[in-house]
């Protein structure tokens, strides 16, 4: 998609906040993206899913909004407003009428300089209980829910980012206290730490002045940036075999790969894709459809900021083993190693992955979050021809090469079996 | 120059025009709905038909399930896995869904591949293959799966209320992808009747949103499906539904630290004259991040991550239900925050929660718009439910009419605390436990994981 010069623009506050404005007139709606520059790649040992907390505080209000009126003020707007965590940044995003964005900017500004003011024992205890109801709902009380946080902690060394989940340790959860909350704060969320989005209904002159009123006086701490280690390889293969309240074994096979906008990540997508995208991915065809060994397959690549990892996971039909399913997965991941992909697989990803570009640009939110994205990227908020480009380029030869690159190397096995107790 | 201490807020509302939909009906039945939107190069179509599981025979549940899998298993000149290549070298896509009532054929694609694209879902609708051998694979792997759907609690929590809740012999108290037995039981042909039924152009709503305009999509959708002729038949499911007698039924998920929890009766249907009254009742209870139950619940008490109410609707029934799940220990005590607020909504209703709701729901209206498939949604409601045509138009209006008489009678009406059915998915022990230090004036019940009573003697 060609997004022309007079909807985009980039520029900078004083205190270093990255500015992007999007124009599009077409719904009387706007979107308020922004990005924070910290995720649980920032954290600490025995601090980990502080990141994700943050998640939380920042909807308990800040010096001028009391706890509970940030939804309030939202939702009598008529907008919605929520937030995420992963490894590499924290996203808080409101959506409301064209004309409540000074509401949208207002919030968001209060708690990027004020938030520190409002902050309690009461509301961290009470956040904490929340927290912990979210992390059994969602892993702990969840089939299979424990596999990711098992494959990172050992794919991953204990110094490397992506260590650890981005919920955090029980542990480390229950043990928040309101120092770390408030150190935390002042390293992460400051302007120049910062990226904001301001899409849809709007005229640029107007709410440049807005968003220099409610931003431009939050002051700015510059931090150096962090070093990392990052480990090149996985030494040695592990097997991990782990019981769960679950009827069906699982396999999970996973594999180090390319960071974000490396060469070869985009090679990796792909693989993923013809792999197991669709009924026609080989994984696919070849367990599920033809022999009838597995009952589903899937296949991805993880792309963060500082590192990335492929994945396949198949579920095996009762009374097939999972070292059968193994063996099967190397022998069509070999078959790629010698010879390669067709032409006609790359065409069907290739044209997959464009329409997939396209149909997301519906909502407004998402292609805010996309601007954002780019811009932490790739430090440049257009990179839809980039990025579009960078798949439209690939050859046979460069998927094939990513093949034996990274899935000839050592991965993390870990097989999720029905517990044997109950 | 903009104040920091309290926020800009505008004092008049914004203008919104509802997009036009534009409608069209076919020589052998079919009816079209079009919003043309040109802003992206995309289209999406969805046909809309009964065909849902409320359709499914007694001791064949998931028959209608197994027909939307099977339909874009092999179709025209396709086998299962040519048609699906040719619908992703296009970059298109085709889904076959269910819901209860209804059964979906929805197709997304670039307008430059959309007269392929729609002559590829020709082929899934009028001409599906139902080879016995991908009947057979489809089958075993559902028949596979099933078992594993007793260790999801939330799915559990759902099917043990809606079986108690609308009764075994009613439609919509089936678990729509079956049961074991279910299963086992349907065969191919069973499938092709079921479609034949179902699969008919008078049967068929096409709700098309897109750059696309009315004449263009009419030629189009005459040129392939205007030869397609059959009648439907189908048999009147009609729901008898009963308010039950207030139970709590316990599934034992032993050793699981949280507990899944439902509340909630059977409602009036969608076509009640108070609909957008329970609208704002809903909002005030469980509808909304600041209603009652959450701020309660989650935001005082931290007993869970979340916890919400809804109205859902059906074509033939409706229901009440709140949903939450709260760590194993404090169960009973969520219980008692649920009836306490339930019963706080027959007490008093605030102006300010009334208006608040009434200007949420107003003012949200146009974010309903945003997106294609949004519209699709919006059109289908209106079909369904047989909503006046200008449904769409008259919502703010119907809103904002609401007083707060309205709703105070409304909510002591609507709200149902002494036939309430209560499920809690969760370890039985813990849950025992903490009922020696309460007193229920109400039966428990223990169920299996599809709600069936478990007989102890």
């Amino acid at each position: 998609m060609n997004f022309n010069h007079n909807s985009i623009e980039k520029y900078k506050l004083e205190n270093d906040l990255d500015v992007v404005l999007y124009r599009d007139n077409d719904i009387p709606l706007v979107t308020v993206n922004l990005w924070y520059k910290v995720g649980s790649a920032s954290e600490v040992k025995e601090k980990t899913g502080l990141t994700h907390l943050f998640e939380h505080m920042m909807f308990q209000g800040s010096k001028n909004v009391n706890k509970g009126e940030h939804f309030k003020y939202i939702q009598e707007a008529g907008g919605m407003s929520n937030a995420s965590t992963n490894f590499d940044r924290t996203n808080y995003y409101e959506k409301v009428p064209s004309n409540f964005v000074d509401l949208a900017l207002w919030l968001e500004s209060d708690r990027m300089g004020f938030f520190i003011d409002a902050l309690t024992q009461e509301k961290l205890s009470n956040q904490i209980d929340v927290i912990k109801n979210e992390r059994l709902e969602r892993y702990d009380n969840q089939p299979y829910g424990l596999a990711w946080e098992t494959i990172l902690s050992n794919l991953f060394s204990e110094e490397h980012p992506y260590h650890a989940p981005t919920i955090g340790w029980m542990e480390d959860i229950l043990n928040y206290n309101l120092d770390d909350v408030a150190t935390f704060f002042r390293t992460h969320y400051n302007p120049s730490n910062a990226s904001l989005v301001v899409a849809g209904d709007i005229e640029f002159e107007s709410v440049k002045a807005k968003i220099e009123n409610y931003f431009g006086k939050i002051s700015s701490i510059q931090m150096g940036n962090k070093d990392y280690e990052i480990e090149a390889t996985l030494k040695e293969t592990k097997r991990i075999i782990l019981q769960d309240n679950v009827q069906l074994e699982r396999l999970y096979l996973c594999w180090k790969s390319q960071k974000y906008f490396e060469k070869m990540d985009d090679a990796s997508e792909f693989l993923s894709d013809l792999l197991a995208g669709s009924k026609n991915g080989r994984l696919h065809k070849e367990l599920v459809f033809d022999k009838q060994v597995a009952i589903s397959v899937s296949s991805f690549q993880f792309s963060g900021k500082h590192d990335g990892f492929f994945g396949i996971i198949v579920t095996a039909k009762p009374g097939i083993s999972l070292d059968f399913l193994k063996t099967e997965v190397f022998k069509i991941l070999e078959e790629i190693f010698k010879n390669g992909i067709t032409e006609r697989e790359r065409i069907r990803s290739l044209n997959g992955i464009k329409s997939g570009f396209i149909f997301a640009l519906q909502n407004m939110n998402t292609l805010a979050d996309r601007f954002n994205h780019y811009n932490f990227y790739l430090d440049n908020p257009n990179g839809f021809d980039f990025d579009i480009n960078r798949f439209e380029s690939l050859t046979n030869d460069e998927i094939k090469e990513a093949a034996q690159l990274y899935l000839n190397q050592p991965f993390i096995e870990l097989h999720i079996i029905p517990n044997k107790n109950t | 120059m903009i104040n920091q201490d309290k926020p800009l807020i505008p004092t008049s509302e914004i203008a919104f025009n509802l997009p036009e939909i534009h409608q069209f009906k076919l020589s052998n039945g079919i009816c079209i709905h079009l919003v043309n939107r040109p802003k992206l190069p995309i289209v999406q179509l969805t046909i809309m038909m009964d065909g849902g599981s409320r359709f499914d025979p007694k001791g064949k549940e998931g028959l209608a399930y197994i027909n939307s899998i099977l339909m874009d298993e092999g179709a025209g000149p396709y086998d299962s896995l040519q048609i699906n290549e040719e619908i992703e070298i296009l970059g298109s896509s085709v889904n076959v869904s269910i819901d209860d009532d209804s059964l979906y054929v929805s197709m997304l694609s670039l307008v430059e591949n959309l007269e392929k694209t729609i002559n590829l879902t020709k082929y899934i609708i009028c001409e599906p293959r139902f080879d016995q051998a991908d009947f057979d694979r489809e089958k075993q792997k559902i028949l596979s799966w099933l078992p594993q759907v007793q260790n999801y609690p939330d799915l559990v929590a759902e099917n043990i209320f809606q079986f108690v809740l609308h009764g075994e012999e009613n439609p919509y108290s089936k678990y729509s992808a079956g049961y074991i037995d279910s299963i086992e039981s349907i065969q191919l042909e069973d499938v092709i009747n079921f479609n034949k039924n179902f699969v008919a152009p008078d049967n068929m709503d096409f709700i098309i949103v897109g750059c696309i305009d009315l004449e263009t999509a009419t030629v189009l959708i005459e040129k392939h499906f205007g030869l397609f002729n059959r009648k439907a038949v189908k048999t009147e499911v009609k729901s008898n539904a009963q308010l039950g007698k207030k139970s709590l039924y316990i599934y034992d998920n032993k050793g699981a630290n949280q507990s899944e929890i439902k509340y909630g009766h059977i409602s009036d249907k969608r076509n009640s004259e108070d609909y957008y009254a329970k609208m704002i009742c809903n909002k005030i209870l469980g509808g909304q991040f600041t209603s009652r139950l959450n701020l309660n619940l989650r935001e005082e008490k931290g007993l869970t991550y979340g916890i919400n109410s809804a109205f859902r609707y059906y074509k033939e029934a409706a229901e009440f239900c709140i949903s939450t799940s709260v760590n194993s220990d404090a169960t009973i005590k969520a219980l008692i925050e649920i009836e306490n607020e339930v019963t706080g909504m027959k007490l008093n209703i605030s102006d300010d929660e009334i208006n608040f709701a009434k200007l949420s729901l107003i003012r949200e209206f146009p974010s309903r718009f945003e997106t294609n498939s949004q519209i699709v949604t919006n059109i289908a409601v209106k079909i369904k439910y047989d909503l006046e045509e200008d449904s769409l138009n008259t919502f703010v209006e119907n809103v904002s009419k609401v007083v707060k008489e309205d709703v105070i009678e409304v909510s002591k009406k609507s709200f149902k605390t002494d036939n309430a059915i209560i499920v809690v998915v969760g370890d039985q022990k813990s849950i025992e436990n903490q009922l020696k230090e309460v007193e229920l004036n109400y039966e428990i019940i223990e169920v299996d994981y599809n709600g069936k009573i478990i007989n102890n003697s």
